[in-house]
């Protein structure tokens, strides 16, 4: 098996990050009611500039940090892979919220929700799989 | 005629030896039963103090590896470091107060207005209507209830222990909430010396066991807190985006409900969904079916417990469903509602200081088997 350096899977994070950043943001800002009507400004715009904001400050962490952790290896990388299960599974639950949110049927949310979530689930499980040496289910997942 | 062989000098020794410790503390016990006033009054005075001292504990666990960290990147001396940790929970507890609180009175409102009427409505007629065993049987029981004293002193009951209780439970908490930042304060400014002053007290002898212990147990059981913390975090805010996405009305309640009952780890998210599959039964929610509800939970409780749990808690720290069920129980019964709340973190330390007595007694089962052989060949 491939062993990515610590640089390596920190790049698929940000990567992965950044896919999901938006959705993510929708998610939040939907449940708890976040509104920017008073700033005059839309939760799209928003968004967008969060999505900029996060872009910038990980490639400027992964810019400073190259030498150190492009040297660095670890056996399995489950900090970074608990984090991008919580992006990934809060980000998918966006895309629903998106869905909604842009006028999508309600009654199609279910649906959408069964499909998403084994999709995201492969995903995930697939890249912790070749990536980050953590398997979801089996007995070696702890 | 020759006694059994178990009947030998030693074994006597020892069953004498255990018939005085059994007959000993019997005879403590019963003269403990007999100040049942006193030892109350103390409970109640340790509680006190136990408990804005545990709470202290338990978030300097989760609370105190922030300071380290911004320590490690210079934000220092100590005092800088705890009053950027204070702001940056001052604006958590802001934002929660600002977008939070709102949300949830009006909702809790809300219920109180529109939904509570049509379960009390359910209650007195569709309940009766609907009855498994048909409305005469429910009939029979009203009545054999209504013409006893069962529920007028059940109520009566409610309302002394209410009033005793209220004042108390009402004089702790205001203790703690006034209690609780201060204590946190100086307990995160003198982390290591008031771990020294602690470890101090411990025997010469032990120290190093100690200290090693001590050192295990903060990091172990930390680690739980914070996986537990964040678990019901995370576990919660999925619970209400997605009760909120299948349109149920008190979603931001339930998804709460669903977060704080996380706390019980593996049986929280389905403990939970007896309330809100409760509430989408009586109130019919056209957009949301009751087996809609069960299924969301389920799956929440998988994702909990077969992702989540594993990933983030790791296998050192996880701990198995039986002992949760165990420690709840036993726990529950010996301090209420709080045992409860409190069960899997004591589950988790106990089980720290069973695996570190553990280590212990193999390492010094291993010395000994080195030195034999050393001493026979000598």
């Amino acid at each position: 098996m491939k062993v990515y350096s610590t640089w390596q899977i920190r790049f698929i994070v940000m990567a992965v990050s950044l896919l999901y950043i938006v959705p993510l943001f929708y998610a939040i800002t939907y449940t708890y009611s976040i509104r920017f009507d008073g700033f005059g400004l839309s939760r799209g715009t928003v968004s967008i500039g969060v999505l900029l904001a996060v872009a910038m400050i990980f490639s400027l962490i992964l810019w400073r940090k190259f030498s150190v952790w492009h040297r660095a290896i670890k056996i399995e990388y489950r900090k970074e892979f608990s984090y991008l299960l919580l992006v990934s599974g809060f980000g998918f639950l966006g895309l629903i919220v998106m869905f909604v949110e842009f006028g999508g049927d309600a009654q199609y949310v279910i649906h959408l929700l069964i499909g998403l979530f084994i999709v995201n689930y492969i995903f995930v499980t697939v890249l912790g799989r070749k990536l980050f040496n953590v398997t979801l289910i089996g007995k070696d997942n702890q | 005629m020759k006694p059994p062989k178990f009947l030998n000098d030693q074994n006597l020794n020892i069953a004498l030896k255990s018939l005085g410790v059994v007959i000993m503390a019997t005879i403590l016990l019963f003269i403990i039963t007999l100040f049942d006033g006193f030892w109350q009054a103390i409970g109640r005075a340790a509680q006190t103090v136990i408990v804005p001292f545990a709470l202290a504990w338990l978030i300097s666990l989760i609370v105190f590896p922030i300071v380290r960290h911004l320590e490690r990147r210079g934000v220092r001396p100590r005092a800088l470091t705890v009053t950027v940790v204070y702001l940056l929970m001052g604006l958590f507890v802001a934002g929660l107060a600002i977008n939070i609180v709102p949300l949830f009175t009006s909702q809790l409102r809300q219920f109180f207005a529109v939904d509570y009427p049509t379960i009390v409505r359910y209650f007195e007629n569709d309940f009766r209507n609907e009855f498994v065993l048909g409305p005469q049987i429910y009939d029979f029981f009203a009545n054999a209830i209504a013409s006893s004293n069962v529920i007028n002193n059940a109520i009566e009951n409610f309302f002394d222990s209410l009033t005793r209780i209220i004042p108390s439970t009402f004089y702790g908490i205001v203790m703690v909430i006034a209690i609780l930042p201060i204590l946190l304060l100086f307990y995160l400014l003198d982390y290591e010396k008031v771990n020294k002053a602690l470890a101090s007290l411990v025997p010469e002898r032990y120290k190093g066991s100690g200290s090693e212990l001590a050192s295990h147990l903060n990091v172990t059981v930390g680690a739980y807190i914070r996986g537990q913390f964040f678990l019901m975090l995370a576990i919660g805010t999925v619970a209400t985006i997605v009760y909120r996405l299948i349109g149920l009305e008190y979603y931001f309640i339930f998804g709460v409900l669903v977060g704080l009952a996380n706390i019980i780890p593996y049986f929280g998210a389905l403990i939970a969904m007896i309330p809100v599959v409760a509430y989408a039964f009586i109130t019919q929610d056209t957009t949301t079916t009751p087996l809609l509800i069960v299924a969301i939970n389920i799956v929440l409780q998988f994702i909990e417990g077969s992702i989540f749990q594993p990933v983030i808690m790791g296998k050192q720290l996880a701990l198995h469903p039986l002992i949760i069920i165990l420690s709840i129980l036993l726990f529950g019964s010996l301090f209420g509602v709080l045992g409860i709340i409190f069960a899997s973190p004591i589950a988790a330390t106990l089980r720290v200081l069973y695996t570190f007595y553990q280590t212990k007694k193999r390492e010094q089962a291993e010395a000994i088997s080195m030195i034999e052989p050393q001493e026979n060949t000598s």
